[in-house]
């Protein structure tokens, strides 16, 4: 936590993007202050993994600061940036598939370990370290396609609706419904198969 | 309580009332189907947070971006209201014409026949007159991933 920023939770979005407006920095920080956890959790979840998630939330910040007179007065800031970090996301994997990286994604034996201690023993989670959990989870999440997976963070971790999961990836209402049926069929399919390789069913 | 009204309740959890909440409980019991698919939706839940934990940015994050803002003029206010209502109407008489227009030559994509259908830019008849079938459900799902499966 950084004590120059501003974090006044007292005062609304729409007050501090007013004085963010009139030039104010400080305010504009309060936003950040407050908005950094979800940016954050969204580039990480949708980039399933990458050492680049600081520098992209940093980016969409500054984009939002850039576009902050387009916010319309009483609409939800949550959502807005977002969109913006989903799309800084999806440039970023272009970049990367365009260099011909690719993400490891074959689990060791290990984390076939860890999902089975996911499977069967949740009360043993807390066991398993908690960088090597996240570790199984970039693994399993990250082979599902981009959007797939943005759509089942908005979704499941950030409990957005269907209807304003659809406003920031700019897609239809039912193209969000299948990719959230495809996303959880395609996670039901590698839990059963960490289940199969540990012996056990799911 | 048969499958269909518990895979409801698993998708809606925590907000369901105690007695459904106790069918659930006895229909998970004895159906090995819908036990799984409870058990990897929470598993699901669990794997998101794993992957995306509550984080505050490093101490450098702030005075990074306080330096980037620095360089850059402060944020202007929006557009005036008459700007902002003309754009989008002018978009959207473009896409419809432009929509229009790539119906005509030849048989339509079913998205475009399903968005001029929605829009009320044409009607069924119309497709009977072009000799042209109205896209089915199924087809415009189809084309609606196909175009979005373009982006990563």
């Amino acid at each position: 936590m950084n004590s120059n920023v501003e974090d006044r939770p007292g005062i609304a979005d729409g007050e501090l993007v007013a004085r963010a407006l009139r030039g104010d920095q400080i305010a504009f920080e309060g936003l950040v202050q407050r908005y950094s956890p979800l940016v954050f959790r969204v580039v990480r979840g949708v980039l399933a993994g990458s050492a680049e998630v600081e520098d992209i939330a940093q980016e969409v910040f500054f984009r939002a600061y850039r576009s902050l007179g387009q916010v319309e007065a009483g609409s939800r800031l949550g959502p807005w940036l977002a969109r913006i970090a989903v799309n800084l996301c999806y440039d970023h994997l272009r970049r990367l598939r365009r260099r011909g990286e690719r993400s490891f994604s074959e689990l060791t034996r290990e984390e076939v370990g860890a999902v089975d201690t996911l499977l069967h023993d949740e009360t043993a989670l807390h066991a398993v370290e908690r960088l090597f959990l996240r570790d199984v989870a970039e693994r399993l999440v990250g082979r599902l396609a981009p959007k797939d997976r943005a759509v089942l963070l908005l979704k499941e971790r950030e409990g957005m609706d269907t209807r304003e999961v659809a406003g920031v990836l700019g897609c239809s209402e039912t193209a969000v419904r299948l990719r959230l049926f495809r996303a959880r069929r395609t996670l039901r399919k590698l839990l059963a198969e960490g289940a199969h390789w540990t012996g056990r069913d799911l | 309580m048969k499958c269909r009204e518990a895979r409801q309740a698993i998708a809606q959890r925590g907000v369901m009332t105690s007695p459904v909440a106790n069918e659930l409980s006895v229909h998970l019991r004895d159906c090995p189907g819908c036990a799984a698919m409870a058990r990897s939706d929470r598993l699901t839940r669990l794997l998101l947070e794993a992957l995306t934990p509550d984080e505050q940015p490093s101490p450098d994050f702030f005075a990074r971006l306080r330096a980037r803002l620095r360089e850059v003029a402060p944020p202007a206010s929006g557009s005036p209201f008459w700007v902002k209502a003309l754009v989008p109407t002018l978009a959207s008489l473009t896409l419809m014409l432009g929509s229009i227009a790539y119906l005509l030559p030849t048989p339509a994509s079913p998205a475009v026949s399903f968005h001029l259908l929605h829009a009320g830019a044409v009607t069924p008849e119309t497709f009977a007159v072009l000799g042209i079938p109205p896209p089915t459900r199924d087809q415009v799902l189809a084309s609606v991933l196909e175009v979005e499966e373009q982006v990563p």
